[in-house]
């Protein structure tokens, strides 16, 4: 009778850069922007429009966290809230530059946030379902 | 030196049903209503929100007819532009009840959701279950 063994693949260095990367730019660096454009909002936020973005950005750190570990769920899980994060983002974006009442309005600043959750996301999508990546992962699990 | 011949696979008879399906539902039916909100709106829609309103009809429209082809590119983009269209009407839901004042038209709203959630739960479960993914496999 044969016994079969599962190679176990090492780490990729990539799946650390990543969760790095999404936990600062997509996590940290987003619930501050959050933050901020509220800031300058004069009446009342609604419960929904403040929770989303901090459940958005909690789930998405805690899935990075989670990949470290190297989990298959984890891969798909972080999949998800990066793109549902960024996605959010650019409704909220997307709105703010359609009804805009200011004469003066700076349609590049609204845009040019848009920027580095795209490459996150982009690198994410991209990395995640790279061979290295899904074959560590289909090694884990 | 064996020849391998690929067998040609017959087309699922439930790709014809959902992509028809699909085709109905999130291109032709949204798209009439989508330009009766339009139209019937009493303050001007802005162009970039008209532009998202009837371009996602137009390419669900595109990759529903893709995907009925049997090219696997067409069944991934239909589920990208799938997802995307309910969740482009998830958000503008959660908006619209967040700043919604008149608590009575919020339940007809939030129903209104489950017709989309139920066609997006549909695609995803059928275009990558087993004999489909065979099909496009097969196919490509």
């Amino acid at each position: 009778m044969e016994t079969e063994y599962k190679r176990r693949v090492q780490k990729p260095v990539g799946i650390c850069v990543l969760a790095i990367a999404v936990i600062i730019v997509l996590g940290l660096f987003q619930l501050f922007r959050y933050w901020i454009e509220y800031q300058k909002i004069k009446e009342d936020l609604p419960f929904m429009m403040a929770f989303i973005p901090l459940f958005l950005c909690i789930f998405t750190i805690a899935s990075a966290v989670w990949l470290t570990v190297g989990d298959n769920w984890a891969r798909i899980a972080l999949l998800i809230f990066v793109s549902l994060n960024f996605l959010w983002w650019l409704y909220l974006v997307v709105m703010a530059i359609s009804y805009n009442e200011s004469n003066n309005f700076n349609f590049f600043y609204p845009l040019s946030t848009l920027v580095r959750p795209a490459l996150v996301l982009g690198f994410s999508w991209w990395y995640l379902n790279s061979k290295e990546a899904v074959e560590y992962f289909k090694s884990i699990t | 030196m064996e020849d391998v011949q690929k067998k040609q696979m017959p087309k699922p008879i439930g790709l014809y049903i959902l992509t028809i399906c699909i085709f109905l539902r999130f291109a032709i039916f949204q798209f009439i209503s989508d330009f009766n909100l339009i139209r019937e709106s009493d303050s001007n829609t802005p162009f970039l929100i008209a532009l998202i309103l009837i371009g996602r009809n137009v390419l669900v429209a595109g990759a529903a007819v893709w995907a009925f082809l049997g090219e696997d590119w067409g069944r991934i983009s239909l589920l990208a532009i799938v997802s995307l269209n309910v969740l482009w009407t998830l958000f503008n839901v959660i908006t619209f009840v967040s700043y919604s004042e008149n608590d009575q038209i919020i339940a007809p709203i939030l129903s209104g959701l489950l017709n989309p959630i139920f066609w997006l739960v549909v695609c995803w479960w059928y275009l990558n279950s087993k004999n489909v993914l065979e099909y496009y496999k097969n196919n490509d």
